[in-house]
């Protein structure tokens, strides 16, 4: 007790503190600096980690695989037959298709459409030693995720089938799904958990096959696994998929990286940043939905694997389906569950990851900074005094909270009409330029005193940094991301200590740290978010955030509501409002 | 002369605890076996194929079932991941099903726990614990201890819920010594750092050894693909390999056991604890652990013992209180007597004793007397 | 710091205070009569109190408080009666000049009674007298508890008939007792089996081909009751018999010595001749120390099969039974004259792994009566000091492992087993000594009941910094807070 006290008699007698004070704005910065920089930081050789299968029981390529060119006729043939079908009608496909399902042995079902969602053919084999409780899940849609007829997968699908249900070491059934696309997968999945009679038990782990080519080789694989709500397979999953493929001779990717680069530093950070991004961004591209997102919420370890660069020599389909074979053994040899360990991470290659502890910091810092501003506000401004916070308070919260409410209620709002661009569309083009004019226009309804506009400004630095923390540990992407697109709130000086600093740069820094503004970067750079073409990208953003709050569970939407349009939207009001002039300023 | 011959011998016997080239040799009248695999699930798959093999070794070696307490913690032959429904095997040449014929197993599945095993040792069990499956050894007993599993410094994981420490072996160990449940324990155990497993006993007698060393994992041996599992670990591999070669009634012993142990064989440090051991290794038999080598006796049958125990003094038969023969009325004829094996102690044969002059037979009695008496000393001295 | 803000905030309030001593005396209170007598409870071990004491007594003194004596009932005309007290005097001089030259264990003693035996179990000494002058002799009876002493002219005349009947009872007939109580001999011959006082017996006719056999269990039975006679008494015995057919040898055919045209088993052969796997011979059953006697009949290809250097094709096997290898027999039957020589055979064999002493001249006599009787005797004091031994143990055992729990149940054992131990020892003192051995094996059965109590399980091992992983965090703030909270109500 002593030392610290002595600490911070000295700390007193240099007046550090109150330097510190001084500097908190730099300071701010230089944490919300140093946590974007953690992210350039974690490619670096140490930082990362090779992948490693922790858990005893998987024993990935361990066993033989019998999935050899003697099947490869079996897939051709289905694949001719079904590549007569590519213009057919859902319903003709999935009933041709039903009809060789139910020869291979599989228990077949059709999962009845409904208005929005087309039916679903899947089939059931039940493990004739098993306990019938558990099962793996083998998943061939029409569709790829790039909307490609996935012809070679569906013919890989059905051949897979009817050879899997020869072998005789299953101890968990196998199901394999025929879905259109991704939202009826998601569909057939809410339709397995809530309403079908006929189920194989909980789905342990799930593998979807993309193929969309009738050529017989392919040169590498790409493995897809990002899930909604920073929600992610174990490791465990993807280790095994990605060391299966290289046994079977097949380099992988992931997140669209290119095959034959070389794998230095810029290589690892790319993959970062991408992982990130499309992490941050699960369940919003509309055009270009990961399969696997269809499973997250259920807790279901699923994953994509997409054969990339068909052509006519190299690995055949049959090496691809053997990854589909080897994983399902491995994940057969699962009892009970995955090993705990692992549903956070972020990968840097598809052999190298980090784990949470070492990329935390990163948004932790970035919530740090957000505090550190608010913090800033209180301490470096001669309007506010500790005594009159009290006074402030109940005001400040109020308008705060009224505030909340309304933003949610058109938000959630918007969630039911997601299906109507028109009105989307109004809402956007209106969100988008009150954006740009509000920040700029005055406010004399709103009526404040100084005191309370800056607490109202701390207020919300103070709600991003709490929220920031918050999400961090359950998506930390999103929040690194937003976090990062909301720095330029900080930047916003209202006190009058601060009357040189510009107001175009107050100006400036609320239009950039604007939700709207972050869509409208988002949909111009990126593209999968809509089909239509580039200049309906943004609009496509929003409808990917406001649609997926409802169709997949996702609560970005909700989060970019609660924290990002409220608090954006309180910092407008403090910077517009009339300000009162203070008592001290009144006797001046 | 007979006599004096047997005479001797019981003296031998007696002033044999003074003998040292005696003293290598066992002095056990029974085996026990007691083979333990810990670990669940299906990839453990090599260490219930190792305590099968030792099931399979110990068994051929002689000793019989009820001598041996098998704990298998899972059931890898039915299990539905197997390719080979119903069997185990320990190679993946698959020659032989370690499954295939009277396998007594008497701890399995869950019944495999730390506790089980402790009072397995000790044998503190409820009045209605089935007798095979309790370790009824007494001090002629030699018992063979075989633990496979997931291991760490200083402890052995069960069933992947709990664990069991050297501490807990070694007092169990020592509850056995201070009943007199042993004569020899050999202890050999195959997990990663397995040679800290021994490190605590303290209680004499006991042999034991361990694949690794302190800080070293033990390894498998080789996978069969088709099942996709290991099937057996490499020390105890080599160990079977060579207890493979002997037959019941093999000289091999310890020592030759133990020269075979390489690094490069087994990929670890084996480790042999002998300081608690008093016998040479080289005369230790493989046998006295692995087999059931029984102490046998030919000749010096005592006659006449039923006889007399039929007849009556007269020469007639007896009538017996017995329970035996209550059951059942014999149908033999009376006249149909046991024909008396020794004519001789039919009638009263007197044995004359010295008196103050003995005659010159009774001389020669005396002169026999001393002449073992003679023995004796000597022998004793 | 804290001092500089104390000056500055206000005192606080009387009623403050005294609320913060009362929720301290309430905290404090609720960690002492709750929290600490439940982890008390909840951590700590049963520990019976073991009659330390009354056992460590007990051990030292158990053989010193044996003092039996074997009663011989001699029956004289009354003018020769002075003779039982001279020979008593005898018998007592003689016995303590043995006890000097090698002492004693326990306290023994042989008393000459006057008069006819009571029972069967007690010993009869006849005199009788000789015509011829140098004719004296002695006939121990093989078949009842009887000595008949003859003495002749010689004898009488030189007043040696005390003398005679001593040398008779000490060196003849009781030789090999006292040699036992001397330390010169070991009853453990290696080959007898743990006493019990059940039995099991299995009587096993093993044929190595599939012809059937007919064998005489009536006359078997017979037999048998009177070999097993001798142990009734003390004995609890259950007999079963079994015909196998295709009872393979567990020696390969061609690893068998052929000599004479005969199959040799040598001794390596036989210590493993009894197939387990096969001749269905375990019993997972009873518990009860169970003896083995085989015939075993070879089939056509290893026969005539021999054992190595035995007369009667049989041999013995320690601790578990006898075997007889047959090869000639007739009509396929075991007629009754058949099964009397097999009989003889496990009869001896049966004494043996009994472990009755043998019949050996001048130390043993042929009577199987009186080597049982031995046995028994010497069985009791083995008997008592394994009790006691079985109690010692559990003390060390208890105060080496400090962590196993010593039930109520162990206790009562322990009692009832001194008990039986006290009890057998006045029966033993009191020449009863049926009861006495039935006793002292109840004493061995209550003293393993203790020592096997079934809830006498040491906890497992749990390392100290385990145990520190555990308590701190549960204690650590609670002491700090109850720490900090004390000594701001004593400030005040």
């Amino acid at each position: 007790m002593s030392l610290l006290e002595t600490l911070h008699r000295k700390l007193e007698k240099h007046g550090i503190i109150a330097q510190c004070i001084r500097y908190l704005p730099v300071i701010s910065f230089l944490f919300a600096f140093i946590g974007a920089g953690w992210i350039f930081f974690l490619p670096v050789q140490g930082q990362y980690r090779d992948t490693y299968i922790s858990e005893n029981a998987l024993m990935p390529s361990q066993a033989y695989n019998f999935y050899r060119e003697s099947e490869w006729n079996f897939v051709r043939g289905y694949r001719s037959e079904i590549e007569k079908l590519a213009n057919a009608s859902h319903e003709e496909r999935t009933e041709k298709l039903a009809e060789w399902l139910s020869q291979t042995g599989f228990k077949t079902t059709v999962q009845e459409g409904s208005d929005d969602h087309l039916s679903n053919l899947y089939g059931i084999l039940h493990a004739p030693r098993g306990d019938d409780t558990e099962a793996m899940l083998l998943v061939a849609p029409w569709f790829t995720s790039s909307g490609e007829f996935n012809v070679g997968g569906v013919s890989l699908g059905i051949a897979l089938a009817r050879f899997l249900q020869r072998l005789s070491v299953w101890a968990k059934n196998i199901i394999v799904v025929f879905p259109e696309d991704q939202s009826s997968l998601r569909y057939w999945v809410k339709g397995y958990h809530e309403s079908f009679d006929h189920t194989g038990g909980s789905i342990e782990g799930a593998i979807v096959v993309e193929f969309p080519s009738s050529l017989d080789y392919l040169k590498y694989v790409e493995v897809d696994y990002v899930g909604v709500n920073g929600q992610l397979p174990n490791l465990d999953l993807i280790n095994s998929v990605v060391m299966i493929a290289r046994h079977e001779g097949f380099d992988t990717t992931l997140h669209g990286m290119p095959i034959n680069v070389s794998r230095g530093y810029i290589y690892r950070l790319k993959t970062l940043w991408r992982s990130i991004f499309h992490l941050a961004t699960a369940g919003l591209r509309r055009a270009r939905q990961n399969s696997a997102e269809a499973f997250s919420g259920w807790n279901i370890q699923a994953i994509t694997i997409r054969g990339m660069e068909f052509c006519n020599e190299g690995s055949d389909i049959t090496s691809f389906g053997r990854i589909v074979e080897a994983t399902f053994r491995s994940i057969n040899n699962l009892l009970e569950k995955w090993h705990q360990s692992f549903f956070f991470y972020l990968m840097l290659s598809p052999v190298h990851f980090v784990s949470i502890a070492t990329y935390l910091p990163a948004a932790v810092l970035m919530a740090v900074s957000f505090f550190l501003a608010s913090l800033s506000i209180i301490f470096n401004n001669d309007d506010i005094s500790f005594k009159n916070i009290d006074i402030a308070l109940p005001k400040v919260s109020f308008l705060f909270a009224s505030v909340l409410v309304s933003e949610s209620v058109i938000g959630i709002s918007l969630t039911y009409a997601s299906d109507c661009e028109l009105i989307l569309l109004l809402t956007f083009i209106t969100g988008a330029g009150l954006t740009i004019i509000l920040p700029t226009a005055k406010l004399p309804q709103i009526v404040l005193t100084a005191n309370e506009r800056s607490i109202l400004q701390a207020l919300s630095l103070f709600v991003v940094a709490v929220s920031l923390l918050m999400v961090t540990v359950v998506h930390f992407s999103l929040a690194l991301l937003s976090g990062i697109a909301m720095i330029p709130l900080t930047f916003v000086r209202l006190q009058k200590e601060h009357a040189k600093h510009s107001p175009v740069v107050n100006n400036a820094s609320l239009i950039a740290s604007s939700p709207f503004t972050t869509m409208l970067i988002l949909g111009l750079l990126s593209d999968g978010w809509t089909s239509k073409g580039l200049i309906w990208s943004p609009l496509g953003v929003f409808q990917g955030l406001v649609s997926s709050f409802d169709a997949l569970n996702c609560w970005t939407w909700a989060f970019v509501v609660i924290c990002w349009f409220t608090t954006w939207s309180c910092t407008l009001l403090a910077a517009n409002a009339k300000v009162l002039p203070t008592e001290r300023e009144k006797t001046e | 002369m007979k006599i004096l011959y047997i005479l001797l011998g019981i003296l031998c016997c007696v002033a044999a605890s003074s003998n040292t080239d005696d003293d290598q040799k066992s002095t056990h009248t029974n085996n026990w076996a007691v083979l333990v695999s810990s670990s669940r699930f299906w990839f453990n798959y090599r260490h219930m194929a190792n305590v099968l093999s030792f099931y399979r070794t110990v068994k051929r070696l002689g000793i019989p079932d009820s001598q041996i307490i098998l704990m298998m913690s899972d059931d890898v032959a039915c299990n539905p991941r197997n390719a080979f429904p119903g069997s185990v095997f320990n190679n993946k040449d698959r020659a032989l099903d370690l499954y295939g014929d009277n396998i007594e197993v008497d701890y399995r599945g869950y019944e495999v726990t730390v506790e089980n095993f402790i009072r397995l040792l000790t044998d503190r069990w409820g009045p209605d614990h089935p007798r095979s499956k309790r370790l009824l050894t007494d001090e002629n007993s030699n018992i063979f201890i075989y633990l496979t599993g997931h291991g760490g410094e200083d402890f052995l994981k069960f069933q992947d819920a709990e664990e069991i420490s050297s501490y807990d072996i070694a007092d169990a160990f020592q509850q056995m010594a201070e009943k007199k449940r042993y004569n020899e324990i050999f202890f050999m155990i195959d997990t990663c750092q397995a040679n800290t497993m021994y490190s605590k006993f303290y209680s004499p007698n006991i042999l034991a050894v361990g694949s690794s060393r302190l800080d070293e994992s033990s390894y498998s041996h080789h996978s069969d693909t088709e099942l996709g599992v290991a099937v057996i670990d490499r020390f105890t591999y080599y160990n079977l390999e060579f207890l493979e070669q002997i037959e019941k009634d093999s000289n091999k012993t310890m020592a030759d056991l133990f020269e075979t142990y390489t690094f490069e064989d087994i990929h670890s440090h084996a480790g042999i604890r002998t300081d608690l051991y008093n016998r040479n290794l080289s005369k230790v038999l493989l046998t006295d652990f692995f087999g059931n080598v029984q102490k046998v006796e030919v000749g010096n049958l005592e006659d006449d013992l039923l006889y007399l125990a039929m007849t009556n003094e007269d020469g007639s038969p007896k009538q017996f209180s017995a329970q035996l023969s209550q059951h059942r009325q014999t149908n033999v004829s009376s006249d149909r007597k046991p024909r008396p094996l020794n004519k001789d102690s039919s009638k009263e044969n007197y044995i004359n004793l010295e008196s103050t002059e003995p005659p010159l037979v009774r001389k020669l009695l005396i002169a026999l007397l001393l002449v073992s008496t003679l023995g004796f000393t000597y022998t004793l001295k | 710091m804290s001092e500089s803000k104390s000056e500055i905030l206000p005192p606080e309030p009387e009623e403050e205070r005294s609320l913060r001593t009362l929720i301290f005396i309430s905290v404090f209170s609720v960690i002492v009569l709750l929290g600490v007598p439940l982890w008390f409870l909840t951590t700590s071990l049963y520990r019976a109190e073991l009659p330390v004491e009354e056992i460590n007594n007990l051990s030292s003194t158990l053989k010193s408080q044996i003092h039996y004596d074997i009663p011989f009932y001699i029956e004289l005309p009354k003018p020769m009666r002075y003779l039982v007290l001279e020979t008593q005097e005898l018998l007592d001089s003689k016995l303590a000049q043995l006890s000097s030259e090698h002492p004693f264990d326990v306290d023994y003693h042989v008393s000459l009674i006057s008069g006819p035996k009571k029972s069967d179990l007690d010993y009869q000494i006849e005199l009788v007298n000789s015509e011829d002058p140098n004719g004296e002799g002695l006939f121990i009876s093989p078949y009842e508890r009887r000595i008949v002493i003859r003495n002749s002219e010689n004898v009488v005349v030189n007043k040696l008939v005390p003398d005679f009947i001593s040398r008779v009872i000490l060196d003849e007939v009781l030789k090999y007792e006292i040699s036992v109580h001397q330390g010169l001999l070991t009853t453990n011959s290696g080959f007898e089996i743990p006493f019990k006082d059940k039995l099991k017996l299995t009587f096993n006719l093993f044929k190595g081909d599939g012809l059937p056999i007919d064998w005489d269990t009536s006359s078997l039975e017979r037999y048998l009751d009177g070999a097993l006679e001798n142990f009734r008494t003390y004995l609890d015995l259950r007999v079963e018999t079994q015909v196998i057919y295709f009872a393979s040898l567990n020696i390969n055919k061609d690893n068998l010595i052929i000599e004479d045209g005969q199959y040799l088993l040598t001794e390596r052969n036989l210590s493993s001749f009894i197939n387990y796997s096969d001749w269905g011979l375990e019993d997972s059953t009873t518990t009860d120390p169970t003896l083995n006697f085989i015939i075993y009949i070879p089939s056509e290809d290893t026969r005539p099969l021999k054992v190595q250097n035995s007369e009667h094709n049989s041999f013995l096997i320690a601790q578990y039974g006898g075997v007889l290898i047959l090869n000639d027999i007739v009509d396929n039957q075991l007629s009754e004259t058949d099964l009397m020589p097999i009989l003889d055979i496990f009869t001896s064999q049966l004494y043996k792994l009994i472990g009755v002493p043998e019949h050996i001249e001048s130390l043993t006599p042929k009577s199987p009566q009186i080597r049982v009787d031995i046995m028994m005797r010497l069985k009791i004091i083995e008997n008592l000091q394994l009790a006691v031994d079985n109690l010692k143990s559990l003390i060390t055992l208890s105060k080496r492992l400090s962590t196993i729990n010593i039930p109520d149940f162990t206790i009562e054992h322990v009692n009832s087993a001194i008990e039986n131990i006290n009890q057998s020892i006045d029966k033993l003192n009191s020449r009863e000594f049926v009861d006495s051995l039935k006793l002292s094996n109840e004493a061995i059965e209550e003293s393993d009941r203790a020592f096997f109590s079934e809830n006498m399980v040491q906890q497992a091992y749990f390392p100290d910094e385990h145990k520190m992983a555990v308590y701190l965090p549960l204690i650590g703030p609670i002491v700090m807070i109850t720490c900090l909270m004390f000594l701001r109500v004593m400030k005040k």
